[in-house]
């Protein structure tokens, strides 16, 4: 009973993963992706290589995209969205509304699923809330993010303001994340690692140059995280335990003053940067609560999708699963597990009515 | 038998920037056309997975080999190839020639043209001596062997049970629960789940028993457990989920040291038997280990629990305090509030040992370095996690690899972190990274989604890319066997030679390499071919 078509919301690495398992097991698939291109960030993010593979994921985001796009049972809808949602487990309706490839124009169609996998991502911390650092108001205050595709798009860093080789480079970690005075009392687990790798990619491309990371604490991912600290360490980049309290970009020159601690004196200075980079935390999407409304999904104090207990994958709505980052912040590799977990769920349903 | 006449052609296409500009492509063309040579320049619009240009190009001039030629080639690959099926033709008679480095290197147009004709060439030369490859069914048992009865072994098994498979649950220990079940806010959590599991009909659960032999394959391992109960059982696939070992690290201390440091499996047990503590407690974390976060969430709840249940002094010492779990953060300021005091060091701070107390010693990281002094009656230190005894033993049982530290090595983090470098095997839980329980099970539950998607179909179908063995020049040295990572490689006493598993080989070509006698081939890159290839450089030098 219950028909084997399975609706995936979200086509990111954990949808995509969700898909692709699913499909391979036999299940009809879904894709309702919002964009034009399936991937999700992780598409848009640099690899971060330098004289080897430094396990930052990413090109798995491209082989994964490639793989959903060509499987036969799988039928991505671009450019599209959820309008409204009826029935029960095993047997839902959705309406869904998707351009037909000319511009503007959308058209409604009506989608069958026995089970719905919500893998809508997240978004980055807008930097700008935090008016301290200046994001948007000088030029060379960037975001991690504007470093991966910069790195992605042009295979290199440059100031935005006159084109020069930045020399001196600040991370500033926890931005947006770990911090209650914007609401964001949970750390992003994902900005340390890139943060570290980031910061290895410009130095073996600038070997001149000199980088500080600023943080509160590193938090470790994976196998061996402080063999990559210790790296890190010996290529000659800093560790400064403080966070700057602000950024003043005084002359035209563009070069950045940090207000931060030294952290041998103690005493509060300021000290010049040619480049800052604000790594930038996960954050619900803008539009969770939309989703959230039209499933009558729980969410968590900061807008994720709540999962039953334990990173589970179960929503407090039968039939309805979660995967990925909607859930909570993981990175790319434990997106790809929680993805296949959801496909576990769903199956275990579809087992359940026969 | 009529004589087939295959025709080689070329398509090209996705040159946009840099290669587009330095390479010209109608000069290009027009070589290879006087070489003989059908060639196809497609519009640069052409992507991959709307193939019409591709297939007409094929259908129109009747080709059965091709060349594609273009930039960023090797993730592209399978579009080319499923498009060929879909036609039916054989999806391996076709070759890629990536010009993106090479004609980007060149800088002059004539010469990156020249270039570009001469790695076409070439390609095209390596598809003409293809073979086609065949494809093969392969049935799979729909039955799993969970190694391991803690929370990771429980939940895979749980999981996989629920979703349709039959599941046999083998444990060491003369119970179930593992580790959780004496962790205080875990075990009735466990306990419910262990129950769960027992009323669950597709597991079978064996107490008290070993893996004492594995042989065969994926979709058909053949496995024997000796203990309490002696069986043999035929599985599709393993999932090792046994546990590792706290340690606390070596003190040369003197003997009254034991009482006044304890480890914080230690102190859980004695939370759990409600044991009054002492007034001032102190915690050290990353003494042993920098790179696991199980410990700090441990240290937290149980600072918490100290702090609400005795009202004791509580400091805690860390390098980096680790919240990047779920609540993580809230736990910690939570603990703070609670008046728990948090220092953190870079330097690993000191201990001495009065009477009847520990002195702890350290400069402190923050402003302003002062040297810090603290007295305490009972000092918590966070364990190792170690590898436990029986993982070498197995490892070699399944012919898989540890890692540096002792673990279980995952095969690439980049295909499924939980997969082993052979297909079928999977590690779940602590015996490959020891991680927090939402991390644990979240895995548990994806490996079991893995499998699932994997047997629940009960067959599959294979591309015989596999390496293949020329039985009449094998010597049985034994010697792929040895060196073959993902134990594919097997021995046919009847027919004295050895074999390959096709579903177990992951083509990496180590044994063709290793062979004295060039026995082994890959069907995709033949002695031929290779040969073809070195004849071309080497040929016109003599």
């Amino acid at each position: 009973m219950g028909s084997k078509e399975v609706v995936i919301i979200g086509g990111g690495i954990a949808g995509i993963n969700v898909a692709i398992t699913l499909a391979d097991a036999g299940f009809a698939v879904h894709v309702i992706e919002r964009e034009t291109q399936l991937g999700g960030h992780a598409v848009n993010f640099a690899c971060k290589a330098t004289e080897k593979c430094n396990k930052c994921l990413v090109c798995l985001a491209d082989e994964d995209t490639l793989k959903a796009y060509q499987h036969p049972k799988i039928k991505v809808w671009m450019g599209s969205k959820v309008v409204s949602f009826s029935g029960k487990p095993g047997d839902f309706e959705l309406r869904i509304s998707h351009t037909t490839g000319k511009e503007s124009s959308f058209e409604e169609l009506t989608l069958k699923a026995g089970a719905i996998v919500i893998a809508t991502g997240y978004t980055f911390f807008n930097a700008e809330e935090k008016k301290e650092y200046g994001y948007g108001k000088y030029k060379n205050v960037i975001t991690a993010i504007d470093l991966e595709r910069a790195f992605r798009v042009d295979g290199k860093i440059r100031r935005l303001t006159d084109g020069a080789i930045p020399k001196k480079i600040a991370f500033f970690q926890c931005v947006g994340s770990r911090d209650e005075s914007i609401g964001r009392g949970y750390c992003s687990k994902v900005c340390c690692p890139y943060a570290l790798r980031l910061s290895k990619l410009i130095k073996s491309e600038i070997p001149d140059s000199n980088i500080t990371i600023f943080y509160m604490d590193i938090q470790p991912t994976g196998k061996d995280f402080s063999g990559l600290r210790k790296s890190c360490e010996e290529m000659g980049i800093k560790f400064a335990r403080n966070l700057p309290s602000k950024v003043y970009g005084y002359s035209d020159s563009g070069v950045l003053h940090v207000k931060c601690l030294d952290n041998e004196t103690g005493e509060v200075v300021q000290r010049e940067f040619d480049l800052v980079v604000l790594s930038v935390g996960m954050s619900p999407r803008d539009d969770a609560k939309f989703l959230a409304d039209l499933f009558g999904i729980d969410q968590d104090e900061y807008g994720f999708y709540k999962g039953r207990d334990y990173f589970s994958n179960l929503s407090n709505v039968p039939g309805v699963f979660l995967a990925g980052t909607c859930q909570g912040p993981k990175d790319i590799g434990e997106s790809m597990v929680h993805g296949k977990a959801a496909v576990a769920e769903v199956t275990k349903m579809f087992a359940s009515f026969s | 038998m009529t004589k087939k006449i295959s025709k080689t052609g070329i398509f090209i296409y996705g040159f946009e920037g840099k290669p587009g500009k330095v390479l010209g492509l109608d000069e290009a063309c027009s070589s290879l056309g006087a070489l003989g040579f059908v060639c196809f320049k497609c519009p640069s619009s052409f992507f991959p997975g709307e193939m019409n240009d591709f297939e007409k190009f094929l259908k129109k001039n009747k080709l059965s080999k091709v060349v594609v030629a273009g930039c960023g080639l090797r993730i592209k690959e399978p579009v080319f190839r499923d498009s060929l099926k879909k036609m039916g033709l054989n999806p391996y008679l076709i070759t890629f020639a990536n010009l993106n480095e090479a004609v980007v290197a060149c800088g002059d147009k004539s010469e990156a043209t020249k270039k570009a004709v001469a790695l076409i060439i070439k390609a095209a030369k390596w598809v003409e001596t293809q073979e086609p490859v065949e494809i093969q069914k392969v049935s799979l048992k729909r039955e799993v062997l969970v190694l391991g009865g803690g929370i990771a072994g429980i939940e895979t098994a749980l999981t996989l049970a629920e979703g349709g498979l039959s599941v046999i649950l083998v444990e060491e220990k003369s119970h179930l629960g593992g580790g959780a079940a004496e962790v205080g806010n875990l075990k009735n959590w466990t306990r419910d789940k262990v129950e769960t599991l027992k009323k669950n009909e597709r597991i079978k659960v064996i107490l008290s028993s070993n893996l004492v032999d594995l042989r065969g394959n994926a979709g058909g391992f053949t496995v024997k457990i000796e203990g309490a109960q002696e069986l043999t059982l035929e599985v599709g696939a393993i999932v090792v989920a046994v546990g590792y070992e706290f340690v606390l690290p070596v003190w040369k201390l003197g003997e009254n040291s034991k009482s006044l440091i304890i480890g914080q499996k230690e102190l859980e047990k004695r939370l759990v038997s409600d044991e009054k503590l002492s007034q001032r407690i102190c915690f050290l974390a990353d003494l042993v280990d920098e790179d696991l976060k199980i410990s700090t969430r441990a240290l937290l709840r149980q600072a918490l629990l100290i702090k609400e249940k005795f009202s004791s002094d509580v400091i805690c010492f860390c390098k980096d305090l680790k919240v990047s779990f779920n609540g993580g953060e809230l736990l910690y300021k939570r603990a703070r509030e609670a008046g728990i005091l948090f220092f953190k060091y870079a330097e690993k701070p000191e201990i001495k040992f009065l009477n009847n107390a520990v002195e702890i010693l350290l400069i402190n990281e923050d402003y302003p370095h002062e040297e810090l002094v603290f007295e305490s009656d009972l000092l918590v230190v966070g364990e190792k996690m170690m590898p436990g005894k029986s993982f070498e033993g197995l490892a070699k049982l399944l012919s898989v690899d540890l890692d540096l530290n002792g673990f279980f090595q995952e095969d690439n983090v980049k295909i499924l972190p939980t997969k082993s470098s052979r297909k079928g095997i999977f590690f779940v839980g602590g015996c490959r990274l020891p991680q927090n329980i939402d991390e644990t099970l979240s895995e548990a539950r994806g490996t079991a989604g893995e499998i699932l998607s994997f047997l629940s179909k009960g067959e599959i179908e294979l591309d015989l890319t596999s390496a293949k063995i020329n039985s009449d020049r094998c010597i049985l040295c034994l010697t792929c066997v040895r060196t073959c990572p993902h134990g594919a490689i097997i021995i046919d006493q009847e027919e004295g030679t050895a074999k390959v598993v096709p579903i177990a080989c992951q083509s990496c070509g180590i044994c063709a390499s290793e062979c004295p006698v060039m026995a082994i081939e890959l069907p995709l890159y033949t002695n031929a071919q290779i040969i073809g290839q070195l004849s071309d450089v080497v040929g016109e030098a003599g």
